[in-house]
């Protein structure tokens, strides 16, 4: 992730935009699914759109690929108004994968090279690219369902596109599953692909991500880089054999909170105050940490704590 | 346009269903234009063992030019159904396995997809009616006294309503289809609408004398283009000729049926 971030803080600044959404919203009878949002995904960024289930993510993400009407606002692909040659830019995969369940990989993808307008010599090379190439002329039916996601990722490949969009890409796949289209993403990034990724999965954009919005009902709460997430305040654990390691690790006063976990205790240091003066702390108070671990925050706590302080936004 | 047809025909092409359904429509069109002579001597053999030789149905000339053209469409058009159910099929699946979400995704725009059917209802009714004119050829070359250039071709126009039939025909399946999403069910009206509702308001306004009811029933209206010619075998009088104010209403028909299944798609999220 490291080396992803590197690549795109260094083409920030240059870039011209993919994808700006202006003042976007959806009204599905009574329920506003969108409200006002306004985003911008420049070149390069691997943008996740983050959000609990029934945020707004799938519907913005059919927005901007025209299967759904949106109610008011815009949204401009490459500078210009979305047409059909916009979306044959983009390799899109929306939801679960959907193909024709009778026909082969290679019949599914010749269709979408017919409807891309794009040679067929490329579904052998985005077949082997996302390792199917062994099973190219069984129906995709038969397919184990981390197949078809990365058939659905191929079929996104076909166009070489210049934007990928994934909802909810590791979806329903057991962890092998989640690792090998993990991996096939972060590759993909590092071609210098724009990527936008929907995904409740909080472990999943920071793992991938450059830049990640939130959206709560309907509503943009939060947007950021991914790694600003890491930054601020940092938590060491504790286990050691003392009766009272709590009182001890409060009157350190080297941190702030002291929680209990089970048979750990997780302290909140303060300021500069490092993990080894808490060790150097304890070692004078006669005690010996067995277990010492610095925890920077994660984006999960970041995530849990905007959507805890917008709990009114986005409320009827 | 080409690209969509080629498209459509990848589509359906591998498809079971299409397939079963497609051999039923060839094997029916290939019974009533080859099959009716035999079956009419096989009558008359039966006929000649009851001492019953006065009865002979192979007079009857339902192979020869030109009445062969007004008699292989009229029946042939009762196989619409089969075709009909092939398209309902194609369109309900595209919205149940969600494909026509992922089609446009990928690039396609509503229009041009749901182009993609109705040149598919072209394509097909267009084969229907080339096929039908190489067996009428054929049977009718075979069978026909006489055979004289303007016999085979002077009522070959039969052809080109049976296509108007077809197309228009294939229109509205394609609308039942895009207006109800299931295939059991969109089949399941079409059968119940063909059947009951357009047959019931007919016998209703037979009873009724009123004439324009049958207007506003469009299986009723495509079918009536083409009319039944074999009461004349028993001297009774026939319409031989297509009448063109029916012809504009089943063109009327069809293009109503174009417009709202472009509307339904357009309009609706996918």
């Amino acid at each position: 992730m490291g080396q992803l971030l590197n690549i795109n803080k260094t083409q920030k600044h240059d870039l011209e935009t993919v994808l700006s959404i202006k003042g976007l919203s959806k009204q599905y009878g009574k329920v506003r699914a969108l409200d006002n949002l306004n985003l911008e995904v420049k070149k390069g960024d691997v943008f996740g759109i983050l959000g609990p289930n029934g945020s707004g993510k799938t519907t913005t993400l059919g927005i901007i690929l025209s299967v759904i009407n949106q109610t008011s606002g815009q949204f401009e692909w490459f500078g210009e108004k979305a047409n059909k040659d916009t979306r044959k830019k983009i390799g899109a995969i929306l939801e679960h994968p959907i193909f024709y369940p009778y026909l082969t990989a290679v019949q599914n993808l010749k269709i979408v090279c017919d409807i891309k307008e794009v040679p067929y010599e490329r579904v052998d090379e985005v077949l082997t690219q996302v390792g199917l190439d062994e099973r190219k002329d069984t129906k995709f039916k038969t397919f184990s369902l981390g197949m078809k996601q990365r058939l659905s990722i191929a079929s996104a490949l076909l166009c070489n596109p210049t934007v990928m969009i994934l909802d909810e890409p590791t979806n329903g796949l057991d962890p092998q599953g989640i690792a090998e289209i993990r991996e096939l993403i972060i590759e993909i990034a590092n071609s210098g692909k724009t990527i936008i990724i929907a995904s409740h999965l909080l472990d999943e954009v920071q793992k991938v991500c450059s830049h990640f919005c939130v959206l709560q009902r309907g509503k943009l709460i939060y947007n950021g880089l991914v790694e600003d997430v890491g930054k601020g305040s940092v938590s060491v654990e504790v286990k050691a054999d003392h009766d009272d390691l709590q009182t001890v690790l409060e009157e350190s006063g080297l941190g702030t909170k002291v929680k209990r976990e089970l048979d750990k205790y997780i302290m909140t240091m303060e300021g500069d105050h490092s993990a080894a003066e808490l060790n150097a702390y304890l070692f004078k108070q006669g005690i010996t940490a067995k277990h010492l671990l610095v925890q920077s925050k994660s984006l999960e706590k970041q995530f849990l704590e905007i959507l805890a302080g917008n709990k009114e936004g986005g409320a009827q | 346009m080409m690209r969509l047809l080629k498209i459509e025909l990848k589509k359906v092409m591998p498809n079971r269903a299409f397939k079963v359904l497609a051999i039923m429509y060839i094997v029916a069109m290939v019974i009533i234009s080859m099959g009716v002579m035999p079956f009419f001597q096989y009558l008359k053999s039966k006929f000649a063992d009851f001492d019953m030789d006065g009865i002979d149905p192979t007079i009857i000339p339902f192979y020869e030019f030109p009445d062969i053209w007004q008699n292989l469409t009229s029946v042939m058009i009762w196989f619409k159904m089969l075709l009909g159910f092939s398209l309902i099929f194609s369109i309900t699946n595209e919205y149940s396995y969600r494909t026509i979400r992922q089609n446009v995704i990928d690039g396609l725009t509503k229009n041009e997809f749901i182009w993609s059917k109705i040149i598919m209802a072209g394509f097909l009714s267009a084969m229907s009616t080339i096929a039908l004119f190489v067996l009428g050829l054929i049977t009718g070359f075979i069978y026909s006294s006489e055979i004289s250039f303007s016999l085979v071709f002077s009522d070959v126009y039969f052809l080109l309503a049976f296509f108007f039939q077809l197309f228009a025909f294939l229109l509205f399946t394609l609308f039942v289809g895009t207006l109800i999403r299931k295939s059991i069910i969109a089949m399941g009206l079409l059968i119940f609408w063909v059947l009951a509702v357009e047959n019931g308001f007919y016998v209703w306004s037979k009873v009724k004398s009123i004439d324009w009811v049958e207007y506003l029933l469009p299986v009723k209206s495509i079918n009536a283009l083409i009319h039944n010619p074999f009461p004349k075998y028993v001297f009774m009088e026939v319409q031989d000729y297509i009448a063109w104010h029916e012809m504009g209403l089943v063109i009327l028909w069809g293009t109503l049926f174009y417009w709202a299944t472009v509307r339904l798609v357009v309009k609706r999220d996918l």
